[in-house]
């Protein structure tokens, strides 16, 4: 069994695999879309995979608009998605 | 050595977090020819920096399975492992995770840490702007839904990541990447519902007995054919993306064909792209000549040249940030960036190693200004006239799949007005067109009015289209969104800090 980590996501703790980019292990939770485009409202997923577009975007450890395609989870990795994203609503 | 200054400048010695470190060259980008340019130089003996904003180094086609990925399920592009390796056994300081925002024409390298936002300056004599492509799609109805990703994502997650977005796929668009990615997709054990052309790239023509030449591209050309019959994958030809819509609890994907007729395939979610575009943004705010042409969907338009085609000597383009060509190129552009620096054809002053300037140092063998032996950089130039006559082979590569890989030019005017064109500022096709309808606005000034391309993206994914849009309206050419800095968005932290230097 490879080596999980916690993650906590809105504070809530959850075992993932190890050595995954962050975006696929929100892919995979079913959390996505996991934000909002501020301008319309409406829900987004990520896009490009490689940093180009941010439409990843999450705060990660208490930084904003950090792009979750680039970042690998890591244990104790605080991730805070859009409040009222449409999977909480 | 910087020439500017009246010695030599102190050099940070030996320490990678040093604000203000300077370098005889500084690497912008990983990948395939970052690390061909950084292997060429430090076993010349130069002292580089590599700077990257993904985790490792690799780029994007040698992105790197984890460690604990490779644990569970070894590795894939082992070669790419392989040359990450070989870098980091070097003398070469890599900065990873950190984002360059702007590259002077003096060689001014300013970057932030992305983990904690701490600014960063370079300086070196020579920067090589290794910053690869990035995938382009024209905007359709539904194209910014959830429901909608790159096929360069679905690749990363499926076989990088051994993550599956979904249970069904459509992968859509045009370009042999779609082959590729369609066939990782199908043997990660995704249900691909369809691989859709908006040409007819199986319809044989001379081109394809062309590529004869490439038998590396063919072998693989037909690997991946095999892994999609194998899978039963319907391949479709002749078909644009119309629109993408939701339908009690699937994905409708909805096609047009060049006849005016219609198909529609339900799946999961869609992948789509119809082309790469070259991230050369900055090489072009390093005051080099922004020679940018509109992309033939499906290949970006390839340049004849020997070089490297940069307007100044102390910043090189390298890879496919100067046009797509693919990996196996990208490599050797790498390594002639670094040969053109070694073979002194680009030093500054002018001066190349085998004239006036050179001048005996210590052990009584001479060197140039740039501390450059004439047998080195003479050994450097024979290497770099092998290299440019190799290179001459992928430019017929490139058109040779401009003509395999050729839709009908895809026109701006078939993008409807509610289809939202900018992701990140939500404009829509009716808002551009109005813009550029009111007779003052050139394209810079759509953008200023709509905010098209002004958002976090800068414009990567939609200012083609903008264009497009823009050109059909007031029937003048249209360049490209043209680069500003930041090239990429920092954090106002990082230009405080900087400032208090």
């Amino acid at each position: 069994m490879n080596s999980d980590v916690t993650i906590y996501i809105n504070g809530k703790p959850t075992t993932v695999p190890a050595g995954r980019s962050l975006v696929s292990v929100l892919w995979s939770l079913g959390l996505v879309p996991f934000r909002t485009n501020p301008v319309s409202g409406e829900a987004r997923a990520p896009f490009c995979g490689m940093g180009a577009c941010f439409e990843c975007e999450a705060e990660i450890s208490g930084c904003a608009e950090k792009r979750t395609c680039l970042v690998e989870v890591q244990d104790g990795m605080r991730i805070q998605v859009q409040e009222g994203n449409p999977h909480e609503g | 050595m910087k020439a500017e200054g009246t010695g030599e400048e102190p050099r940070a010695a030996g320490d990678s977090s040093a604000e203000h470190a300077a370098y005889d060259v500084i690497i912008v980008g990983g990948g395939p020819a970052g690390i061909h340019a950084a292997l060429r130089l430090t076993k010349a003996g130069k002292r580089i920096a590599i700077i990257d904003d993904a985790a490792d180094l690799g780029g994007q086609f040698y992105r790197r399975r984890t460690a604990a990925v490779r644990k569970e399920f070894g590795d894939i592009r082992s070669r790419g492992t392989r040359l990450a390796a070989k870098v980091k056994k070097t003398s070469a300081h890599l900065f990873m995770q950190h984002t360059v925002w702007s590259v002077s024409e003096t060689g001014v390298v300013r970057c932030f840490d992305q983990m904690n936002g701490e600014a960063k300056v370079f300086v070196a004599d020579h920067v090589i702007v290794a910053t690869g492509a990035r995938e382009e799609g024209t905007p359709f109805l539904g194209w910014t839904s959830p429901d909608v990703i790159t096929p360069g994502h679905a690749m990363h997650l499926a076989v990088i990541d051994r993550t599956m977005p979904a249970a069904r796929m459509v992968v859509a668009g045009e370009g042999p990447f779609l082959l590729a990615v369609a066939a990782h997709l199908a043997n990660s054990g995704v249900a691909v519902d369809g691989v859709v052309f908006a040409s007819r790239p199986l319809a044989l023509k001379s081109a394809h007995f062309w590529m004869l030449r490439y038998p590396q591209t063919l072998i693989q050309a037909a690997g991946y054919m095999f892994s999609l019959i194998r899978h039963r994958v319907p391949i479709l030809s002749g078909y644009s993306v119309d629109s993408v819509s939701r339908r009690s609890g699937h994905v409708d994907v909805n096609l047009r064909g060049a006849g005016g007729n219609t198909r529609t395939l339900e799946t999961g979610l869609l992948a789509y792209a119809t082309s790469f575009r070259s991230n050369n943004e900055l090489h072009a705010l390093s005051g080099a000549v922004d020679d940018s042409v509109e992309g033939t969907p499906g290949v970006a338009s390839v340049k004849r040249e020997g070089g490297n085609g940069s307007a100044t000597p102390v910043v090189l383009l390298a890879g496919d940030a100067q046009s797509v060509l693919g990996r196996q190129s990208a490599e050797l552009r790498g390594e002639i960036a670094a040969l053109r620096i070694l073979a002194g054809e680009s030093d500054r002053t002018g001066v190349s190693a085998d004239r006036t300037g050179e001048s005996p140092n210590r052990a009584g063998n001479s060197v140039d200004r740039m501390g450059n032996s004439p047998n080195r950089a003479g050994d450097a130039r024979r290497r770099l006239r092998k290299a440019e006559r190799k290179l001459s082979a992928f430019h017929r590569y490139g058109e040779l799949q401009e003509e395999i890989f050729a839709p009908a030019a895809l026109s701006a005017a078939e993008i409807p007005d509610e289809v939202i064109v900018c992701r990140c500022e939500c404009v829509s096709a009716g808002e551009i067109r109005a813009s550029a309808r009111l007779g003052w606005n050139d394209r810079n000034a759509v953008k200023g009015e709509t905010r098209a391309g002004m958002g976090l993206c800068q414009g990567r994914e939609c200012a083609h289209a903008v264009t497009k849009i823009v050109g059909e309206v007031t029937g003048q050419p249209v360049t490209l969104q043209p680069a500003r800095v930041p090239a990429k968005p920092l954090p106002i932290a990082a230009l405080l800090k900087e400032r208090d230097q």
